[in-house]
């Protein structure tokens, strides 16, 4: 079994300026405002959580803990959530037209086992196909 | 045996799988699913010890019934991670969008 982790990378270019897209994703009243409800702080090594309601199979909480701090440009922090911990780091890069380019990247996402799906699907299991809508549904209520 | 492999083991059974979407309905005693299913209480109840060990399934005493229920937390090996939170962010970052708009006004 290999050891080698996945991870996702994304990138969104904002019509903002870095120092307000910092703000956005570093001070707690506004990271509430479009992430979740946090106590975060900014110093490293800190510990703090996301927090939203709870659903089926999820407390609604996520454990984090700062590890990279760098004003305006870098933003990393660990983010353990449903037994998966992983670290999301996010990058701001000034663009030509004053904005941001964001780049969000999460690692550590757990390989993909031989043989498995790459995503659940009822029909693959050779289910009928209400059991694989219910398992689907169960599936997005982990969300 | 992986986490993963106890779950596919668990769900290749087809009297197994009819089980677990009957309790995805709601919890349910072995009385309650014997009928249903046309196989023996026994029977019944050494498939629900397969789920269980599985961790897809969970059960609660009530005097002498036990009753048996889905745990949604068992299927996450068969989360696909990078999906689910591709999802997520795109959603959060769309807000993120909003937010800093509104930060303007």
């Amino acid at each position: 079994m290999t050891t080698e982790t996945r991870s996702l990378t994304m990138e969104f270019d904002l019509p903002h300026a870095p120092a307000k897209v910092w703000r956005a994703l570093t001070e707690p009243e506004l990271v509430g405002k479009w992430l979740m409800t946090t106590d975060m702080k900014l110093a490293l090594g800190q510990p703090f959580t996301f927090k939203m309601q709870a659903q089926p199979g999820w407390d609604g909480v996520v454990h984090c803990e700062m590890k990279e701090i760098e004003p305006h440009k870098r933003l990393r922090y660990t983010w353990g959530s449903m037994g998966l911990e992983t670290v999301v780091t996010w990058t701001l890069a000034p663009t030509s037209k004053g904005g941001t380019l964001l780049r969000l990247e999460q690692s550590g996402f757990p390989p993909r086992q031989p043989g498995q799906p790459p995503f659940f699907e009822g029909a693959k299991m050779g289910w009928e196909n209400n059991v694989g809508k219910r398992m689907t549904q169960l599936l997005s209520e982990l969300a | 045996m992986h986490a993963e492999d106890r779950v596919f083991r668990a769900f290749a059974d087809p009297s197994r799988r009819a089980i677990f979407e009957r309790l995805t309905h709601g919890e349910a005693a072995v009385r309650d699913l014997t009928p249903r299913f046309g196989i023996s209480q026994p029977a019944v109840s050494q498939h629900l010890a397969v789920l269980r060990e599985a961790g897809l399934v969970r059960e609660r005493r009530d005097g002498r019934l036990v009753y048996y229920s889905v745990e949604p937390k068992g299927l996450r090996p068969l989360v696909d991670w990078i999906a689910h939170y591709q999802g997520f962010w795109v959603d959060r970052i769309d807000r993120l969008r909003a937010l800093l708009t509104e930060m303007d006004e």
